[in-house]
């Protein structure tokens, strides 16, 4: 057998360990890929809003995914060539050259290196077709991107990746090439220092880790936006130092604690963590930051995306609006709107017609006393239609009696109400001045469009709309629900459009249009931060995945001694689960207690709570998280295989 | 009183297309309360699966074993694992401490698994090692301390919960003869002073000298029985020549059992 040969055998032997690592490689160089092809794509250049932006978007998150790989296949390498020490010190005593152990090392690499690149550029052009469609679609780009498979994208992504492996395997040689044969055999029989509890990091790590909080929970925007590298910067640090000194400080207490500690499970699991604590705690705080990096992006996202779909409802309240011009019927149009919307089956929606005249108010912007002499026009409207449209926010205002009205303002006011009590103010209509008392609705408007509408009485509407016929009126049909994002809508108000364009006479208005606009605006955002929380959900789990692998032969050799000193499978497993439980759960809490200081300061920023956004988030990555944690124990349980020859002695007994 | 049982223990390796490898073979014998019974036998000779039988780590083809009376193989599942950490204490070759616990707490690990107070915890540690002449290390990780020390500790674990029989498994294997001395003469006290009753696997005549029996396995099954006079000088002499009879065991040239001048007549029977 050669050293290739030999190589390629230890590779195959190793193949659960490294499976994980060729995975998140792979899957790091198709995202890289994919993300590259877009950069360089021509028709990306040009044509659409945000063009110029897209390009620098997409290079700064392959750089980002390229950084991260990086980090993650340092450490994967430096373990799993750790893990490994003992077979390479009993090669060398074997007789196996320092040459020739190096050149053994370098062919594992390189075979681990070419079929990760190979499988990752394979899964990149299996995708590319299907990223492009996602790109054009989430741009709302007029046709479909064409597939972009240029040689600059290959030479990029082979180059990065490729120096990127031969990096980290000449660096994982230093590891062995550094030792005797003797301490390479003897490494991992013991801890690599007994770790001490360290007064001035904990609170090093304490102080940076507040201090953080403390800045993203400042009740000013301004300082929050000058924080956001800063605290992330002092947090990451932070944790880093904390989770160490926590771990050290709780574990230590523990075993002091005998009533505790001198149970089955805490006495074998603390001491289990101690021992583990040095490698633990570096991986432990590297996910804990990737997740809260996540559980921040995706809430940010999110909140982005409802408090948007929130505006854009609350702005455009009526689901279809068509505008009539004085003097033509409605009739035919409500007709045509009505059978539209049966043939693309949507229903749900009641339409509205109303006329509705003209009015001014005199000025109540409060800010400007001086300009109290001007008037805003305003579209006067009775109360029952007030209480009857459908408008997602704010419950509609009492109306004392007819001497009383109210402004439903054009734009809804977020925090504190600008026109908490009521004033008498004058209403021209028809060449008469009228002196009403008025309230201010300022949770939003009451038709699509940015205009007053004033609320009186129905008898007093009645009362004007006769007294005042000369005024000038407008007809308005609304169709009124909740259900502006129904089935069918989009074909539906694909006809309707091209009936009444853009700039017809009869003006057409929808809030699934302005929805679609808007949500067009954030697309790119959107798609680049999903993305990159996808990478970074791939490099947590890879890495909590490998913390779990890496040393499976120790774990195997410690449960089977427990197994032969009488633990029960049942036990056993227990013990198993808590402590890879421990692993996984730390990194989750921690990460959410940071995100949800970050979803705080976004709360801030947004002038409104976002926090159950964060929430829902977290919930939703729990589960992945939570079927992921299943997933992986259930292979490390099959890997240990503890369980096959417990049940085989039952099945014999 | 009788603490061990083994009655026509039979163990089939293989089968289902593999040649099968019969390791022992209607192999029968007693252990009596208080007893020190080594069982020796050259490398395949079937010591390790009948140790491994005994330990109830393993199931046997056929035949029985009784530890107090109990019938380890209508135990299942958690029942015999609670059976084998409450009744039995083992000793093995490598040590098998944990390497995450420091010595005092590997001592008291089964003590712990039975939920035991503090207060009688501390009690045992301190007898137990104290009189396994241990307790001046007890905060000592394995890796930090002597092999001697490491088994020392194990034989500590092995009796703290005071177990109807100790079973070692080449407890000297990987000791140095200093080392190996003292923790035979510890088993010794162990056995006379303790009253504990051991059964020791080892192919190491010196160790095995300190036992007061002596069964000797070939082929899987049992070749002689010795037993021990007033002089272990004289005992030792006798191991040796049992074994020089013995020798590499690879079956094809059968020896005739000696007639060892202390051999029990009553285990001719299972001579060949």
């Amino acid at each position: 057998m050669n050293l290739r040969r030999l190589a390629a055998k230890n590779v195959w032997q190793n193949r659960g360990r490294y499976l994980a690592y060729l995975g998140s490689a792979a899957f790091s160089v198709m995202i890289y890929f994919l993300y590259t092809a877009a950069a360089l794509h021509p028709d990306l250049r040009s044509g659409f809003a945000g063009a110029s932006y897209l390009a620098p978007a997409l290079q700064a998150s392959a750089v980002v995914i390229a950084i991260f790989t990086l980090l993650f296949l340092l450490y994967s390498g430096s373990a799993f060539i750790r893990s490994r020490m003992k077979e390479f010190g009993l090669l060398s005593l074997l007789g196996l050259t320092r040459r020739q152990l190096v050149r053994m090392l370098l062919w594992e690499n390189v075979i681990i290196a070419v079929t990760a690149v190979a499988a990752g550029l394979g899964l990149g052009v299996l995708f590319l077709k299907l990223f492009f469609m996602a790109i054009s679609a989430l741009l709302q780009l007029p046709r479909q991107l064409p597939v972009y498979l240029a040689w600059p994208v290959w030479r990029q992504t082979l180059g990065v990746f490729g120096g990127m492996f031969v990096f980290v395997s000449l660096l994982s040689l230093r590891g062995v090439l550094g030792r005797t044969v003797i301490e390479l055999i003897r490494a991992g029989r013991k801890p690599q220092e007994r770790p001490k509890f360290s007064k001035t990091k904990a609170l090093l790590g304490t102080a940076l880790v507040l201090g953080g909080y403390a800045w993203a929970s400042s009740p000013n925007p301004n300082t929050i936006m000058l924080g956001v590298v800063n605290v992330t910067t002092m947090v990451s640090i932070g944790t880093y130092f904390v989770l160490r000194e926590a771990s050290v400080a709780l574990l230590q207490g523990l075993r002091r604690a005998r009533r505790l500690y001198e149970r089955p499970g805490p006495f074998l699991t603390v001491g289990r963590l101690m021992f583990k604590l040095q490698e633990n705690y570096r991986v432990l705080s590297g996910a804990a930051i990737m997740i809260a990096v996540i559980l921040s992006a995706m809430g940010t996202m999110l909140s982005f995306y409802m408090l948007t779909e929130e505006a854009v409802v609350n702005n455009a309240p009526q689901a279809i609006q068509l505008n009539v011009p004085e003097g033509e019927p409605a009739a035919p149009h409500v007709a045509f709107v009505e059978r539209t919307l049966a043939e693309h089956g949507v229903s749900g929606l009641r339409p509205v017609e109303m006329r509705l005249p003209k009015a001014a108010v005199e000025n109540y912007t409060a800010t400007a006393p001086a300009a109290a002499a001007a008037t805003v026009p305003v579209t006067v409207a009775p109360y029952s239609l007030y209480t009857t449209l459908y408008r997602p926010a704010g419950r509609p205002l009492p109306l004392a009696g007819d001497d009383e009205a109210i402004r439903v303002r054009p734009v809804a006011t977020t925090g504190e109400p600008r026109f908490p009590g009521a004033e008498p103010r004058r209403v021209t209509i028809g060449g008469a001045e009228y002196t009403l008392t008025m309230w201010t609705d300022e949770a939003g408007p009451l038709l699509n469009g940015l205009e007053d509408v004033l609320v009186v009485s129905d008898a007093r509407f009645e009362q004007w709309v006769e007294s005042h016929a000369d005024a000038s009126f407008r007809t308005v049909v609304a169709w009124t629900g909740e259900g502006w994002g129904a089935a069918g809508m989009a074909e539906a108000l694909g006809r309707l459009r091209e009936r009444y364009g853009d700039t017809g006479p009869v003006r057409m208005s929808s809030t699934y249009e302005m929805h679609r606009a808007s949500i067009a605006q954030f697309g790119l955002a959107l798609f680049i931060g999903l993305f990159i929380s996808l990478v970074f959900f791939a490099a947590t789990c890879s890495l909590l995945y490998f913390r779990l692998f890496t040393e499976i032969d120790e774990d195997r050799r410690y449960y089977t001694r427990l197994r032969q000193l009488g633990l029960t499978p049942g036990e056993l497993q227990r013990l198993a689960r808590a402590q890879a439980l421990v692993v996984f759960a730390v990194p989750f809490v921690v990460g959410l207690v940071h995100s949800t200081f970050a979803m705080r300061a976004l709360s801030t920023l947004a002038l409104q709570s976002v926090l159950h956004y964060g929430w829902m988030v977290a919930a939703g990555y729990l589960v992945l998280y939570g079927a992921f944690f299943a997933g992986t124990f259930g292979l490390y349980w099959q890997a240990l295989g503890l369980r096959e020859r417990a049940a085989a002695a039952v099945d014999a007994a | 009183m009788v603490v061990l049982e083994a009655i026509n223990l039979s163990k089939v390796y293989g089968g289902r297309g593999q040649p099968a490898t019969r390791a022992l073979h209607d192999f029968s014998f007693t252990v009596e309360k208080g007893e020190f019974v080594g069982v020796m036998g050259p490398s395949g000779s079937g010591k390790t699966t009948l140790l491994n039988l005994l330990a109830t780590i393993d199931t046997p083809t056929s035949g029985t074993v009784r530890i107090e009376g109990v019938d380890t193989a209508k135990l299942k599942g958690d029942k015999l694992a609670r059976f084998r950490r409450q009744r039995l204490g083992f000793v093995f070759q490598d040590y098998n401490l944990l390497d995450t616990l420091t010595l005092g707490e590997n001592i008291i690990l089964p003590l712990v698994l039975d939920r035991k107070p503090g207060r009688v915890i501390r009690e045992r540690l301190n007898d137990v090692s104290r009189r396994l002449g241990i307790d001046n290390i007890l905060h000592k990780y394995p890796y930090e301390v002597s092999g001697g020390q490491q088994q020392r500790a194990a034989a500590a674990r092995a009796i703290i919960h005071e177990p109807a029989i100790l079973l070692a498994d080449e407890p000297t294997g990987n000791l140095d003869s200093k080392s190996a001395r003292e923790l035979m003469e510890t088993f010794s006290v162990l056995n006379e002073v303790g009253r504990v009753t051991i059964a020791m696997v080892t192919h190491d005549p010196f160790a095995a000298s300190y036992c007061r029996r002596i069964l000797f396995i070939r082929d899987g099954r049992l070749y002689n029985e010795i037993h021990r006079g007033h002089s272990r000088q004289v005992f030792f002499q006798q191991i040796l020549d049992v074994l020089a009879v013995i020798g590499g065991g690879n079956g094809e040239n059968e020896n005739p059992p000696p007639e060892g001048r202390e051999t029990h007549p009553a285990t001719a029977r299972w001579g060949r």
